[in-house]
This record gives C-alpha cells, structure tokens and sequence, in this order.
C-alpha cells in the first residue's frame, strides 16, 4: 500500500508491526531457527529504514516507547487544556456581557464560533497530530453552544430541545474534521438526549423531563450501535468502538435504572413484573452480547457487556442478601461469585484457544 | 477542507438566522400580552455566589395562585397549586387514572393566563384586610405577647399585600394557547405565557391537584441601557416592606417570549 493512501492510525500500525519483525527475528536468529544473510538484512533494514522516514515525514508516529509514553501526556495535557480554556470562554462571556449593547453581544456571540471553526480546520489542515486542532475544536464547540444559549437568555426565547440537534451536527462535524473522540462522545450525547426529548415530548411529557422516563434512550442507543457495528470507520481510529461503547452505556443504564425502579416505566404493568422483566432484559441481553463480542472480536463489546452482566448480578445480590446477611458472609459471597465468574470466563477462554491456535 | 469549512458555516449561519427569525416573528406578530409592571412583580435576582462572575441583569417574574377552597386556614397558596377535577385533567391531556394507581405522572408545558391587578388581587388584598379587622376585634392592650406578635405579623401582611407582593395572578391553564387567546384577546390585563404543571392526587379526600411548577420563560433579561437605569439598586430586604423603586413596560409577543419596552426607576 502506497504510503500516502494509509491513515495515521494505519501507519502507526505499520510501525509496530516492524517492531515486532525486528525483535522476533533477533530471537529466531538466537535460537539458530532462522538467520538472515547480510545482504537480505541490509536489505530489509534499508527498506525499513525508508519506510519509517517516509511515514514519520507524513504522520506524526511514535517510533518508541518514550515517544509513546510522550504523546500519552501530551494527549493529556490538550484534553485537559481544552476543557479548561472552554470554561475559561464561558466565563469570560459571563464577565462582560452585560456591558455590551445588545448588538454587540449578538455579534461577539455569533463571530466567535465562525473564527474558531477556520482555525479548527487550519490546524486539522496544518498539523500531522492535531493536538492543538483538538483543543481548537472543542473551544470551539464551547463557543457554538454558548451562542445559542446566551442568544436564548439574550432575547427570552422559550428553551426548546432543537437546540440539541444542532449541537450534535456541529460536534459530529468537528469529531470528523479532527478525528477526536471526545468530541464524537459530545456528538452522540446531544443527539440521543435530543432524541429522547422528542420522543418524551411525543408522549406528552415536559422535555426537559426526558430522563425521567428512561424507555426514550433505547431506541437511540440501538441505532448507535448499529452505526458502530456495521459502519466503516477504517480512517478514524477508535470512532467504531466509541459509537458502540457509547450505544451499549446508552442502552444498558436504562435497563439497570429500570430493573431496579420501574415506577418510571412507561409500562403499565405492575412494578415487580416490569423490574423482572428489565432484569432477566439484562441478564440476557449482557450475555449474548458477551458472545457477541467474542465471536466478532469486539473486545469493547465484550467488556462492556460485562461489566453490566456483573452490575445487574451483584445489584440482585445486594436485592436478595444485603438486609439479612451478616456482611462478611455477603462480601464473602460476592468474592465467591468473582471466582465463579473466573472460572467461567477462563472455560470460555480455553475453548477459544486451540481454535486460533489451529488458525 | 472546502466542504467541511462549508457544512460548518452552514450549521452556524443557518441556525442563527433561524433563531433571529424566531425573534422577528415574534416580535412583528400580534402582540398577546402588553403590560406596566413595577418591581412588585419584576423584582431583581436574588443574591446569588455567581452574580460578580455575571455582568447581565435578567429580572425574575413573581406570580401568584389564588388561594384555593381546599386550603382552609390559608390565607396565602403558598405550594401554588389549584383544585381541579378529573375531566380537567383529562382536557390537559393527562390520565388521572394512572394518578390512582400511582403511576408517576410527569410534568407537561401547558400555557397559563395570569391575571395582573384584578378581581383575583382585589379580592385577595380584601381578604387580608378582613382577617386584619377580625382580629383587632378580639385585640386588647391588654392582649398576651403572642397576640402582639400575631398583630404585628397581619399588619405586615397587609402591607405587603398593599404595596410589595405580586399583583399577578394564575386564572386557568389549557393545553393550547387558542382557546386563552380567543377568550381573554379584548382584556387588557392579562398575560398568556408557556409554564409547566403536574398532578397529584389525594387518596383520603379523593381530590385531584395541579401543581404549578414554573413559567417555561421565568426571566426578561435587560438590555445594557435598561440595567444601566437600575445600576445601584440592591436585592429588596425581605424583612422589610417595600414600596416599588422602578416600572416597566412589557410586551409578549405572537410565541409568548416577552421583552421590555421601557424601564423607569420610580422616585422614591
């Protein structure tokens, strides 16, 4: 593959892959397995050599540990910088805005999130990592939602959950322009809750009261995780896994929530079959998405389904023992269920095994 | 880059002209509520940690309920809310029903007509005075502390009554606005605007309540020129009766979103 045609996330990939040649064929060569004549090693490094000078030319790749440790905080320190300078953005809107005319205030409020949607895509242009494009994009986004908001306070405009909808379009925008998974996180948020308020507001509720009636984030949190099941994210690293992390929290919280207080149902049903019905929901639908995620290795469908499976199991616990049982037996039988659970997961383990061994 | 830099720009630009849209309409629409409020029922924000962080000024609207037949001995509504019968609700749009099995209802947007200085204010302020007069019937000089005391608290009320507390009063709700606008469009006094209620329902009496929770647009933020007319004026001492200090003039327009039209300060 030619090296322009890759992403960033591909050629980081390329350059763990000659890691792991490198140090294999060290310890082939060792052990007198294999050994390389010089001319095939001069070969094969000076072709390394070229291929990690072109990709690190064009993408901004850690080539060892240190620089790996490295960009870990600098992705840190721009996480946190971003947060900080959108509240820094809020508040100093807050400070000053009631000295400005109200034509003014409009103008500031609508120019602001203009010129930070230029820089945003100047930098995604410019930079090869895109940690300060990062920051940008969620300053960005600050300055959007602040621009509706204040205009809302602004001129006494009724809150309505339309406001939502936008906000998910420009943070979906944005996650793509940078390639940033915070702000995809952003993106799905305003677009589910914004989903739920509609369909609260279809059943007749006030729609800031959309929580209240958890069934409304369901039918969201299935189409996610159908985008991030199906979708092709190939270019955006870890977008797949967010969409289906994200969809299975979406999904999964209500059913806990609902299993546990079925008064905020909105089936009619008495309480204790509505809790036992979310329950056994939880139980069921955990497990097969364990299996799931095995079968299709999706390892963040796995992992999620199971801590939820061990959530609804020891909430039951907590139902069933916690009022009458001495808390060491309790605890004592919460660590028995662990190992139960060990055992499980490593039968499962074992039967997965020779098979990719075989392969 | 040209065609996220497009999609961008659209999604703030179209979505901004839409909101000022929505301003114009409603402000170029038919006018539903026109009224001249005075600090009784526009009062300043209360103290709050956040108010040297914020240079804005948005007054906070002060509405009242009547007090209802089954607040017997209340001579205030303080839990704002009103007797209504099953059909009632069911016209609102919700399902008493569900209220009896005690399913949790949960709040809906309703529009609400308030009353501003009328018969509901009248015949309130008039109940203050007779439980005023009804009780110096009884007063002696030689009457006990908690009687002194008891007078002290009535002749507050009254003048709170008289020259501090809000004029405005809740009259009915509907799920719609039409039906308030078609039966109150040639009274002068009273203002349509968006709120939010909930029932409950009382097994013992088998009655049902509306609980009025807020109005959906609680706040008229000032412009820089009207705030500045109010630069100096502190937050009112609630232990003290006080008279008004500014007017207003308040428009609400064709989407019951409300502005100011002009603001005194009254001399004092």
């Amino acid at each position: 593959m030619p090296v322009t045609a890759i992403s960033q996330s591909e050629a980081q990939k390329r350059i763990q892959q000659i890691d792991a040649f490198k140090s294999e064929l060290a310890e082939l060569e060792q052990q007198n397995i294999l050994s390389l004549t010089p001319e095939q090693t001069a070969k094969v490094e000076t072709h390394h050599s070229q291929l990690t000078t072109e990709l690190c030319n064009d993408f901004e790749i850690d080539i060892n540990t240190q620089c790996k440790q490295l960009s870990l905080g600098m992705k840190i320190a721009s996480l946190a910088g971003a947060l900080a300078m959108a509240s820094s953005l809020f508040f100093l809107f807050y400070q000053f805005w009631g000295y400005l005319t109200t034509i003014n205030q409009a103008s500031v409020l609508v120019i602001s999130p203009i010129l930070l949607f230029i820089l945003t895509l100047t930098l995604a242009d410019k930079e090869k990592h895109a940690y300060f494009s990062k920051m940008s994009a969620l300053i960005c986004f600050a300055s959007f939602v602040l621009n509706l908001s204040m205009l809302g306070q602004i001129f006494n405009i009724t809150p309505s959950p339309n406001a939502f909808v936008t906000f998910s379009a420009f943070a979906f925008l944005l996650a793509y322009i940078c390639q940033t998974r915070l702000m995809l996180i952003f993106a799905i948020s305003c677009l589910c809750s914004f989903i739920a308020m509609q369909l609260g507001t279809w059943s007749g509720i006030y729609w800031l009261s959309f929580g209240e009636r958890p069934e409304n984030f369901f039918i969201p949190g299935i189409l996610l995780f159908v985008i991030g099941y199906f979708g092709k994210h190939k270019q955006f690293k870890g977008f797949s896994s967010t969409y289906r992390i994200t969809a299975l929290l979406i999904i999964f919280l209500p059913i806990l929530v609902l299993a546990n207080w079925a008064q905020i149902s909105y089936l009619t049903f008495p309480n204790e079959m509505i809790e036992g019905t979310y329950q056994m929901l939880g139980f069921i639908l955990s497990a097969a998405l364990i299996w799931l995620g095995i079968t299709q290795q999706k390892s963040d469908v796995t992992n999620t389904a199971n801590v939820f499976l061990l959530l609804f199991i020891y909430t039951k616990f907590f139902d069933w023992w916690w009022d009458w049982m001495p808390k060491y037996v309790f605890f004592f039988l919460v660590g028995l269920s662990a190992l139960l659970a060990l055992m499980v997961f490593k039968r499962i383990r074992n039967v997965h095994l020779p098979q990719r061994t075989h392969i | 880059m040209k065609r996220y830099l497009t999609l961008g720009l659209l999604i703030i630009i179209l979505t901004n002209i839409m909101l000022f849209v929505g301003v114009w309409i409603n402000r170029t629409g038919q006018t539903t509520s026109e009224l001249a409020l005075t600090e009784r029922e526009l009062s300043l924000p209360y103290l709050n940690f956040s108010q040297p962080e914020n240079s804005g000024l948005a007054l906070q609207i002060k509405w009242r309920v009547p007090v209802q037949e089954s607040d017997s001995g209340d001579h205030y509504n303080y839990q704002r809310s009103i007797d209504i019968s099953k059909i009632e609700l069911i016209n609102l749009g919700f399902k008493p029903e569900k209220l009896i099995q005690k399913s949790n209802i949960l709040k809906k947007e309703l529009y609400w007509a308030l009353e501003f200085d009328g018969d509901l204010y009248q015949k309130q302020l008039s109940t203050t005075k007779d439980n005023y007069q009804t009780f110096l019937v009884t007063f002696t000089k030689n009457s006990d502390k908690k009687q002194h005391r008891l007078k002290q608290q009535l002749e507050k009320r009254l003048s709170e009554e008289t020259i501090q507390s809000s004029r405005l009063f809740f009259i009915e709700t509907a799920p719609s606005s039409e039906k308030l606008v078609a039966k109150y469009i040639n009274k002068k006094n009273i203002l349509i605007v968006k709120g939010q209620a909930r029932p409950s329902y009382d097994e013992q009496t088998n009655t049902f309540k509306l609980h009025l929770h807020t109005l959906s647009n609680p706040n008229i933020m000032l412009t820089r020129d009207q705030a500045l007319v109010l630069d100096g004026l502190e937050t009112v001492d609630n232990k003290m009766v006080n008279q008004p200090r500014y007017t207003l003039d308040v428009k609400w327009g064709s989407r019951f979103e409300p502005w100011v039209t002009n603001l005194k300060k009254l001399a004092k």
